[in-house]
Parts: structure tokens; sequence; C-alpha cells
């Protein structure tokens, strides 16, 4: 018994070895799978802390670009206005019937609320992001992301505070695409590498796509309105079976410059939410 | 005492660098730094493997933790930490009985450079494998590999120089 302990001992750097890989891939695979895994991420409270920190310093380094570019949303959402006006002005809405008519949409829409991104990494195979915003302002799981220039990803886990998401750039993500202007539609996944393009996979071989056509957001999931604008065809494959196209779509959103977000909430989200907590299988 | 805090502040301060500096660093496209490891590298000889095993652990995952990837860094530095102590022993065959620091002003700077790199190398090998966990982009992660043990190689003997700048 005694040779056997000893042995045991003489070998514990092998047993400790071996404990702390297996810890480590256990960690590894359940990473998406758990959603306790949040406070493995930089959505807990102390890392996020260090990392609102660092964006608060470094977001003066870009605050030229950004303020350009907030100046041409701008002057878009200003445009939007005067043509919605002149709209509003051929059809005789008296302002009532307006507000109205704003409420309906509004109903039956979307609810778009601003996020800075503190943290993020665009050149690991899974990329996630950061946002300033939790569970305390109304962001959940499984809600849409989009930039100024169009999707950036799905919010997937949340503290108070603060939500990490999944962004395209991510080998797990995939979101429903379509060409503008036409009903065919596939999925958008990364590929790794570049994180200027993704690629969008079966579409039809028969929709005839062309480099410079745009692709929208299909809006056959919650996650997105349809038609946010996703990116640009660059060139198309067809696959081996000859049934697809894919895609290489160049992406609008420029993930290594992006610093604003908004959170995309669908005003059902919450119903629908509860709905599916029902069909779940309860588990600890 | 002494020893002890100043050891703490350089495992505090690296993992500083690496996760407020180091993380978003990738030149080229190929090459991210991962400067913790000098850690590991540096500590003296005699710590005890499963000791340092443990540092590793803890080193790695709280880098984990803050790049969104959890277990990849921390089963890198635990397996390094594992190999370490054979490593040592093949790149300074010293028999002496007293305890070292391994760093140029012990080993001599090519010694020491030559330990680095094969820790490094070891290091960023896990890291990269274990991070895609697919020989999908062989090459092309072969190639991130290089780049980041020769960028982090760079950075360690920086350090080196100017805390034994004679």
């Amino acid at each position: 018994m005694n040779s056997i302990f000893q042995f045991l001992y003489k070998q514990l750097h092998w047993i400790v070895f071996i404990l702390l890989e297996a810890i480590c891939f256990v960690l590894l695979f359940s990473y998406n799978n758990y959603q306790s895994s949040v406070y493995l991420s930089t959505a807990n409270r102390v890392t996020a802390r260090l990392l609102n920190g660092k964006f608060k310093v470094t977001t003066y380094l870009g605050l030229v670009e950004q303020n350009q570019a907030l100046a041409g949303q701008n002057a878009q959402l200003q445009q939007r206005i005067v043509e919605l006006e002149a709209l509003a002005a051929l059809q005789h809405l008296d302002s009532l019937s307006a507000v109205e008519a704003v409420n309906r949409v509004h109903r039956a829409g979307y609810h778009v609320s601003p996020a800075q991104v503190i943290d993020k990494s665009v050149n690991k195979v899974d990329n996630y992001f950061t946002l300033d915003r939790g569970t305390a302002d109304g962001v959940m799981p499984d809600m849409g992301v989009m930039g100024v220039d169009g999707v950036v990803g799905v919010v997937f886990r949340c503290t108070e505070h603060y939500s990490l998401v999944m962004p395209l750039l991510n080998s797990n993500s995939r979101i429903s695409c379509k060409v503008l202007g036409s009903d065919h539609f596939g999925y958008l996944r990364w590929q790794g590498g570049d994180p200027r393009y993704a690629m969008l996979h079966d579409l039809p071989r028969y929709s005839a796509v062309e480099p410079g056509d745009t692709i929208v957001t299909s809006g056959s999931s919650s996650f997105f309105p349809e038609g946010v604008m996703v990116g640009t065809v660059e060139a198309a494959y067809p696959s081996a079976d000859g049934l697809y196209v894919t895609l290489k779509v160049l992406l609008s959103t420029q993930f290594a410059k992006l610093e604003h977000a908004f959170v995309i909430r669908k005003m059902d989200a919450d119903e629908l939410a509860a709905l599916q907590e029902l069909l779940k299988p309860k588990k600890k | 005492m002494e020893r002890i805090l100043i050891r703490i502040a350089w495992f505090v301060g690296l993992v500083l660098v690496q996760v407020l500096l180091l993380n978003n660093i990738c030149l080229f496209g190929l090459a991210t730094p991962f400067i913790y490891i000098y850690f590991i590298l540096a500590l003296d000889r005699d710590v005890d493997r499963n000791a340092l095993m443990a540092v590793a652990f803890a080193l790695g995952l709280l880098v984990d933790v803050f790049s969104n990837t959890p277990g990849v860094n921390a089963g890198a530095s635990v397996l390094v930490a594992f190999l370490r102590p054979s490593l040592l022993r093949l790149f300074a065959p010293r028999e002496e009985f007293e305890n070292f620091e391994p760093g140029i002003s012990v080993m001599g700077v090519w010694p020491f450079v030559r330990y680095a790199v094969v820790v490094v190398l070891l290091h960023h090998t896990a890291l990269f494998f274990l991070e895609a966990f697919s020989f999908a982009h062989i090459a092309f992660l072969l190639l991130r590999i290089l780049c980041s043990t020769v960028l982090t190689v760079l950075l360690v003997m920086a350090i080196e120089f100017i805390r034994h700048k004679r």
C-alpha cells in the first residue's frame, strides 16, 4: 500500500498536469453551451470595468473619424426627415394621425437603443464584442446588434450592465440574408481570416447575382428586421453540385473600427421568449 | 517577502500589458505576441513543478477571461509549465546546487534565446491549435504560429536586455 502512495507521489506532476488540462478542455468545450460561463468572459463586472476604463482612454484616439461618421449619419437622418415630411405633406396627414402612424409602426416593429463597444477582437477564430449595456438596460440574449454601416451580430450573453455579442466574425455565427430586390435567401458565415469578408451560402443557382449587388438581412429571424445592410457581393462561386452559389460578401461594417452600436429589440420578442421558455425542458 | 511582492507585480503587470495592449495587436494580420509567457520563462529553476503548473493555469485563465477564449491560454500555459523543468535541464545543463532565474545574465544570451524560442514555440503551437481546433487552414495557422513566436521572442529579449543592462 505504501509503495502505491509513493508511486503516486512520484507521479504527482503527471496527475496535476492531466487534471489541469482536463479542466481547460471542459472550459473550452462548454463555453458555447452554458450560460454560467458568462463569468469567464469580458462581460463580467471586473473585466468589463477594466476594459471600460481602457475604452474611455482609447476612444479619444479615434474621435475625429467617429465624429465624421456620426455627422454623416446625422446628415442621412436629416435627409430622411425631409423626405418623410414631404411625403406626409403629400398625403395630407395631420400631426395627430402621423403620431398614430408612428406608434403603429413602433408597436409592430423594432426598438433601437444605442450602446458602446468597449472591447472587441477581430483576429481570432471566435471573436466576441463587449457592449456597455446589460439586462438593466433591457438588453437580452438573442437581440440583434447593428452598427452605423450595417449588421454587427447577435447578443450572446448578458450581465446586469454589460453584454457579450457574437459578431459575424465568429465561426458559430449564422445570419439569414438575401440579395436586395429578390426573395432568394441564404445564410452568411465567416470563414476566419480577413475580417472584411464573409461567405453567403446556399443561395439558389438560378438567382441572378452580380458583383456589386447589395446583400441585406432577410427578416426571417427575429434578430433583425428585413433589409438591414450587410454588405456587397464581391464574387460568386457555384457549389460542387451546381445547385447553389456561394457569394463572397464585402461586409459593410468595418469591425476593426467599430465603436458605436445599436441593439435592436423586436417589440413582441418578450412574449416570444416567454413562450420559448415554456417549451424548453427544465434543466439546472 | 520582497521577492514574492516583486513576482506578484510582474504577474499583474504582464497580464495587464497582455490584455489591454497586446491582445489588440495583429501585425500583418498574422502575428499576435503573448508576452505573459515571460512570467513562466523567468521563474527560478527550483520552483516546484506542480506549483509552476498551478501558477501557469491561473495566469492563462486570467488572460482567457479577458479575451473570451476560456481554456485556450490556460491549456497552453500549463503544457509549457509541465515541460519547462525538462527543457531547462536541456538548455542550461548546470549541475550547481544553487537556484537560479533563467535569463541572459545567468545563461548567456544565445542559450537563453534557444530556451525561449523552444518554450514560446511550444506554447504558441498549443495555443493556436486549441483556438482553431481544426486543421482546415493549416498553412495559415502555421504561419501565424511562426510569426507570433518571432514577435513574442523579440519582446522577451527586449525585456531581458532592459532588466539586465549593464
